[in-house]
């Protein structure tokens, strides 16, 4: 057992964040983003299946042009990566899961899968996830993603009461 | 080049790709560090006992936003040009749906999708089963986009950004934000002791349980009423000003003219006359659509990047199915007939004295007519009078004085 | 008028190049994999102190086992499987392919023979019994330890500078003309090699070594990959073309990202912090040698053909 570092100041990470964004923004022209990756991925699966399939529907069949060769998905190797050596790092990487102690894990283990099944849906839906919209599309103050940022809270503090369960 | 960067960055080709990877990095690291790898953390800002996601997504938006701003005024970024390339454009009602639906998923997962794939990185099960979920539930999305596609692309407002809703700079709004941001911060501090110490007390006697269940219940409604009546100025504003953007604006002729000369690739022209009238005359590039056909082209499903120019007879209604479509869209004034009248129509030439204006509306009138009809280049205006104007003092040049 | 060339594009004339698909980058990931864990289990076992831990002693047992499996995929990619015995009918000293076979055939009893003497007698026991004639081979083996090991090295060593010297032979693809490739894979042979071993349950002392041996690794691959670049670039018009595959080029995102960043500067992070603040190891980082140096052969040879 390792003694884990101590999480960083948040409002230092928030600068630090911030200045990966404005990195992102002025070396690559590119916000930060992830959930376009995940589509990416699902469609190139998909295709390697079905690929009539893919390319009968015209949103899906987009995808194809340049597929997994794209920034945003391996901005998100990046983020993979760089989540992995910072976790390391810090003593953090342990396998597990995070629940709270009125929870099985079975059960927040199908929570966490049908709650990425819905922000999947969302983030299309919405043209981008907290990553891409609220944090890249807020930061140029688009005011899409300023409607996007504030439905987040709101969603999330809508829906809090019913689930605190799984976080005590 | 815009500047000190290129255009837009070295983000295009494989370079572009590698720099992506190093960018994600940082990301992820950071992401790391500031604990959203771990869904309790990211999850407390629900229970507003620890608002570490909000902090950090505030400093965050705040210090790139500065940046961008600083980095526009000194002229090392064309801060117009790359918003287009960050942000997508603005579609309200899915954006709404979307936001508030991603918002539910997140306290039901712990994670966004962002600080899921850092949450993998780290060993949590509970983060590869939420990647799993968002790879699927964008790829049902996917599927059911073409039967959803009229909401898909609803309430559609272009390229809209806050300072032009406000019609002030966009330093103005970034001050502003700034000045929200750290007032938030300030009282994100109060929450966050406040419901601290709810919390600490609760774990031990039921009473206080039950007190914190009330205090939850209060401070979920203020903020669920807070949230709505920023909604409601958020949504209020947007709906009044770009109202307006569903009808096509007039454009004369001349304007049209001068457009078709000057930027003919970003405009596309529709004459939805019947096919005989447009098969005879029509503006130059008008692609010939009978109002009754212009389903056909899918308009609403467009791109929206060129503004389209809509050519009509008498009648100067637009057709609806026009008017989906995402981009501007323009009406020529006075139909079919304004054109002839302008462009294939010898100007006449002005006198002598006439201003210098009149002369260069003429000279371009000719240009364009002998252009659209083959006519020999027209007369050229009389010269005028010398007449000696003695030019104005220059001003004394700025500098720091 | 037509004019009919007859004397090029003819498949006698002009050599068609044969495409190689993903047989060849598993074959020659393999042959490096073994490679490294013959010159590793050498290694090891030479090293003073402590004996063997349980897995460390059967380390000679994988290379064969490897290289097996990489010439399965290898034999798939011949057009002619059944005139493999040809190689062995004769040794030709200027051809590198004759050289690989031949150092192929040796590798077999060599590491064989290596894994039985590294057995101890209670783990020979169990097998002793039905060994009959074997249990002579055991006896020679124990006694010649100390030469196998050597031996084991020696055989090593030519295998993973023979999996690059392949490549680098073919002056018909630009890409690969480089005399850097040879020490280029065997490096790599080596890091991925220690690896796939820091996988296996070792001791604790055996890890650490490993890992400093590793990390050593690595920095002479990320030089030797420099040099690659380095001399590409500053030779003719066509090696000059092919190292801008790899710098802007078509490939430079696979080479630099799977290879240069998640493959060697990644893991190396991973380790030099693993052993700086004594952390539990992680599966992440010999996972990500293992991919890079899949992804160094696979780049490279669909570079060379590109």
């Amino acid at each position: 057992m390792t003694t884990q570092t101590k999480f960083w100041n948040p409002y230092l990470a928030g600068l630090a964040l911030g200045a990966v964004l404005l990195a992102s923004f002025l070396v690559a022209g590119h916000g930060l983003g992830a959930s376009g990756a995940s589509y990416r991925l699902g469609v190139t699966a998909l295709d390697a299946i079905a690929p009539a399939h893919v390319a009968a529907n015209e949103y899906m069949a987009g995808v194809k042009e340049h597929g997994l060769r794209d920034w945003l998905v391996f901005e998100v190797l990046g983020v993979f990566l760089g989540g992995v050596v910072a976790a390391y790092t810090a003593g953090r990487l342990r396998p597990g899961v995070i629940k709270g102690a009125g929870v099985s894990t079975g059960r927040r283990l199908a929570f966490a899968l049908g709650g990425g099944v819905l922000m999947g849906i969302a983030a299309r839906l919405a043209r981008g996830c907290t990553s891409g919209q609220a944090l890249s599309g807020g930061a140029v103050l688009s005011a899409g993603s300023w409607i996007f940022m504030l439905m987040v809270f709101a969603g999330g503090y809508a829906l809090a009461y019913f689930v605190r369960r799984q976080w005590r | 080049m815009n500047g000190f960067f290129f255009p837009l960055g070295i983000g295009a080709g494989e370079i572009g790709l590698v720099t992506a990877v190093l960018i994600g990095f940082g990301f992820g690291f950071v992401l790391e560090r500031a604990g959203f790898g771990r869904a309790d953390k990211l999850a407390a800002q629900f229970y507003l006992h620890d608002m570490t996601v909000f902090k950090v997504m505030f400093t965050a938006i705040v210090t790139a936003m500065l940046g961008l701003v600083v980095a526009g005024e000194l002229g090392l970024a064309n801060v117009a040009e790359l918003s287009r390339a960050i942000a997508s454009e603005t579609f309200l009602w899915p954006m709404l749906a979307g936001g508030f639906l991603l918002g539910m998923g997140f306290i039901i997962s712990g994670y966004c999708p962002g600080t899921s794939v850092v949450a993998t990185a780290s060993g949590h099960l509970d983060g590869v089963m939420t990647v799993a979920g968002v790879v699927a539930g964008s790829l049902i999305y996917g599927e059911i986009q073409p039967a959803a596609a009229a909401f898909h692309t609803s309430g559609a407002r272009g390229s809209l950004y806050l300072y032009e809703l406000a019609g002030v700079p966009a330093w103005v709004v970034a001050l502003a934000v700034t000045a929200m941001a750290i007032g938030l911060f300030f009282g994100a501090e109060k929450v966050e002791k406040i419901f601290r110490a709810k919390r600490a007390v609760s774990a031990e006697r039921p009473e206080d349980v039950r007190a914190e269940r009330r205090t939850m219940r209060r401070a979920f409604g203020t903020l669920g009423a807070a949230a709505a009546m920023m909604l409601t100025a958020a949504a209020l504003p947007v709906s009044a000003t770009t109202a307006p953007a569903k009808t096509a604006e007039p454009i004369a002729a001349h304007a049209l003219a001068a457009r078709l000369l000057d930027e003919p690739w970003n405009l596309r022209v529709l004459d939805v006359r019947d096919r005989e009238a447009c098969a005879e005359a029509r503006v130059p590039g008008a692609e010939c659509v009978p109002a009754d056909d212009l389903a056909g082209l899918g308009l609403r499903y467009a791109a929206g990047a060129r503004d389209l120019a809509i050519v009509g007879g008498e009648d100067e209604s637009v057709p609806a199915e026009a008017l989906a479509y995402p981009g501007k869209v323009y009406r020529l004034d006075g139909g079919f007939a304004a054109w002839k009248a302008y462009a294939l129509t010898a100007p006449e030439i002005p006198e002598a004295d006439a201003g210098a204006d009149a002369r260069e509306d003429y000279k371009l009138r000719a240009a364009i007519h002998a252009a659209l009809t083959g006519a020999a280049a027209a007369a050229p205006p009389p010269a005028p009078a010398q007449v000696y104007v003695p030019s104005a003092p220059k001003k004394k040049a700025g500098g720091c004085s | 008028m037509h004019e009919t060339i007859t004397n090029r594009a003819n498949p006698m004339i002009d050599p068609a190049l044969h495409i190689w698909g993903w047989e060849i980058p598993v074959y020659l990931f393999l042959g490096g994999l073994a490679a490294g864990l013959m010159i590793l289990s050498a290694m090891l076992a030479r090293r003073d102190g402590a004996p063997l831990s349980r897995w460390a002693r059967r380390l000679p047992f994988a290379a064969p086992a490897l290289l097996s499996l990489g010439m399965l995929a290898l034999f798939l990619d011949l057009e002619h499987p059944a005139h493999v015995f040809r190689f062995y009918l004769a040794f030709r000293p200027a051809s590198p392919m004759s050289w690989g076979a031949w150092i192929l055939v040796a590798i077999y009893p060599a590491s064989l023979l290596y894994g039985l003497a590294l057995l101890t007698d209670e783990e020979w026991a169990p097998a002793a019994r039905a060994a009959g004639p074997f249990e002579k081979f055991r006896a020679f083996a124990v006694a010649k330890t100390g030469a196998l090991a050597w031996i084991n090295a020696v055989l090593g060593i030519a295998l993973g500078a023979y999996t690059g010297v392949l490549l680098g032979n073919l002056g018909a693809r630009a890409a690969w003309n480089s005399p850097v490739l040879a020490p280029l894979f065997l490096v790599s042979g080596f890091s991925t090699g220690a690896a796939l071993a820091m996988l296996l349950p070792l001791s604790p002392s055996e890890k650490h070594l490993l890992r400093r041996w590793d990390l050593a690794a690595i920095g002479v691959e990320a030089a030797l990959l420099g040099l690659f670049l380095v001399g590409l670039s500053t030779g003719g018009a066509a090696t000059r073309e092919a190292a801008a595959l790899f710098l802007g080029g078509a490939f430079t995102a696979p080479f630099f990202v799977f290879v240069v960043i998640a493959g060697l500067g990644v893991p190396f992070v991973l380790e030099a912090v693993e052993w700086r603040k004594k952390l539990a190891p992680t599966l992440f980082a010999p996972a990500l040698l293992l991919a890079g140096g899949l992804a160094l052969r696979w780049v490279l040879v669909a570079a060379g053909q590109a």
